[in-house]
């Protein structure tokens, strides 16, 4: 039984790989450098697809591919129903709301709040579930330089070292939520091809324990 | 400004021949099987007064569906369920005992179109209404796999849970609806950081947190029940575990063990559902093709409290999978074409319409030569093509 597993390409990718190569998966197609779209390690019949961070929801979600990697911020954006089975523990941040530590909402020709981030529909959400009216900017990417051009109040973003916040004059103004990668997995999937999920999960579970 | 004239709004489309005969066949074949199980054929009205999908049970967020206006300034929307119109109308419309009713009807949707389930989608699906036992539950989702395989559908199972169980687990805490949601959210998404998180911000003490954790890992066969039973001395969990154990043993008694996983972490929807819940998972699709499970507590809205359960199959979704399966194929036959010299045209009418009497599916043609009628037989495929010439003279081709 084949399964397919979408990576986020970049850094992602790269510490994925470390996990699954701890479950006994071949990732040696993975790490040569090539155009192919479609990679495989085809003692163990896996599939890997290499796409935008973004996009691996999607995969996921339509069940084109079985499970993904990719970062909490990225699912949380996107907003689908898909199991979130293991916490990966690497690809630590935050994602919080920052802006000028002194700056009041002194604008006339608004009263609602301008949020300049990637993330819209997390921004939304998090507003919203605080009685907060706000107008989204979306951006992708320097988004620090919404509030220093006057374009935003704040911005919603990741936040790693909190040096470009720093080295900008921006401070953080209140947590939203902590990031890592995390293990999605398709529904259907699940339940269709648990003889091989099932205990992949388990294997990726216990890799993460011992790293 | 653009002009919209060649194209259709977003979420809609059309149903060309070849995709609409696969569809009409399976929906044929799924209205034969439900009236040979003893089901009544419904229709309900395609617009409705918004009250009916938005007061308490299962009710539909407003920007998922499509609404008008009527004349008196009231709020109609296009129906984006079916079984909800048909609770209101066995509650209110239909004497008080056992009803198996069907339907064959589209649904429409305004939020994001996902796949196969766009602004408007054709769903099959039937209403057991006046049975709360676990047999009207059996019975049900046996009817469920009967539809799939009816539908020519192949590698697939239907994942069974019980939302009782988690019901009574959090029936004591203490916690807030919202809260609520937000752990059965994360149990339904089988997502253990999100419940560790929660449990810490709710302050939920540790047994149930235990409880609670254990519930994403409670997927995959019988084995599932003992663990589940293991899980909580509460009457009613014992209770929702029971009725899970005795709809399982049923199905395997009628030899459909084949087609059933069990999910107690299943969660979707509790304030609608209030026992059983299934969804039809198929190789080649990423979503469910057939979800349904037991409300209990619908009819009582509109009036007159009844136990009932049934399932709504999309049939694109099911199309799709099979589709992706390499299931899907087939088209009209056509017996015969016929055509004639202008003269004849009367001649020729009758016999092709003696053909059709001896249900041969026939195209009649007036005014064809010989060469574009022997054309147009290759292009339909037809079995044979029949000339009348000017003197009213037959020939077969």
């Amino acid at each position: 039984m084949q399964i397919t597993i979408a990576l986020a390409k970049g850094r992602l990718a790269e510490k994925a790989m470390v996990i699954l190569e701890k479950c006994g998966i071949d990732c040696s197609e993975l790490k040569r450098d090539s155009r192919k779209l479609i990679l495989f390690d085809k003692k163990n019949d896996i599939r890997f697809i290499l796409v935008k961070p973004t996009d691996v929801p999607t995969y996921v979600d339509h069940g084109v591919a079985d499970m993904g990697i990719v970062g909490k911020d990225t699912l949380l954006e996107a907003d689908l129903p898909l199991y979130e089975m293991v916490d990966l523990k690497f690809g630590k941040c935050r994602l919080a709301v920052a802006g000028y530590p002194d700056k009041k909402s002194g604008s006339l020709t608004t009263s609602v709040k301008r949020v300049a981030t990637k993330y819209p529909e997390i921004a939304k959400r998090f507003y919203a579930s605080k009685g907060v009216s706000i107008e989204c900017i979306k951006l992708h990417g320097s988004v620090e330089l919404g509030p220093i051009l006057g374009l935003s109040d704040v911005i919603l973003d990741i936040v790693e070292s909190g040096r470009t916040l720093a080295e900008n004059g921006l401070v953080i103004i209140e947590d939203v939520c902590d990031v890592s990668a995390r293990l999605a997995v398709n529904r259907a999937s699940l339940k269709i091809k648990a003889p091989v999920l099932k205990p992949l999960i388990e294997k990726i579970e216990k890799a993460v324990e011992q790293a | 400004m653009e002009s919209f004239l060649k194209h259709v709004p977003d979420g809609v489309e059309d149903c060309l021949p070849a995709e609409c005969y696969i569809k009409k066949t399976i929906e044929n074949a799924l209205r034969q099987t439900f009236i040979l199980s003893g089901y009544d054929e419904i229709e309900t009205p395609t617009y409705e007064y918004i009250d009916v999908f938005q007061s308490g049970v299962g009710s539909y967020i407003q920007e998922s569906m499509i609404k008008l206006v009527d004349k008196n300034g009231r709020i109609l929307v296009l129906r984006p369920d079916i079984t909800i119109p048909i609770a209101r109308v066995a509650a209110t419309k239909l004497e008080n005992k056992a009803r198996r009713l069907f339907y064959i009807q589209n649904s429409f949707a305004s939020a994001e179109p996902a796949l196969g389930k766009a602004g408007e989608f054709t769903q099959a699906g039937i209403e057991l209404i006046g049975d709360g036992s676990a047999f009207a539950d059996a019975e049900v989702i046996a009817l469920a796999i009967k539809s799939l395989k009816t539908a020519g559908l192949k590698n697939f199972t239907v994942d069974i849970g019980q939302v009782s169980f988690f019901k009574a687990l959090i029936n004591e805490s203490g916690l807030t609806e919202r809260n609520i949601d937000r752990l059965r959210h994360a149990v339904d998404s089988k997502d253990k950081m999100a419940i560790e998180a929660l449990s810490i911000e709710l302050g939920i003490d540790d047994e149930l947190k235990t409880q609670i954790m254990a519930l994403p890992d409670l997927f995959g066969g019988c084995e599932v029940f003992e663990k589940a039973a293991s899980l909580s001395r509460k009457q009613e969990c014992i209770k929702a575990v029971e009725n899970l154990r005795q709809v399982y043993t049923l199905l395997s008694d009628y030899g459909l063990g084949e087609f059933i996983t069990v999910d107690v972490g299943m969660l979707h929807d509790i304030a609608y559902y209030s026992g059983i819940i299934f969804r039809g998972l198929a190789t080649g699709i990423g979503f469910p093709v057939v979800s349904g499970g037991r409300y209990d507590g619908l009819l009582e809205k509109f009036g007159k409290a009844a136990p009932a359960t049934g399932f709504a199959m999309g049939i694109k979704r099911v199309m799709i999978a099979m589709e992706r399966q390499g299931l899907l194929g087939g088209y009209y036959h056509t017996n015969a074409i016929v055509s004639c010299d202008l003269k004849a045209c009367g001649a020729a009418y009758s016999f092709a319409e003696a053909l059709r009497k001896q249900g041969k599916r026939t195209v009649f043609v007036c005014g064809l030569d010989i060469g574009s009628l022997l054309s147009e037989k290759e292009r339909l495929d037809a079995d044979e093509a029949v000339y009348f010439d000017a003197s009213g003279c037959l020939q077969t081709l």
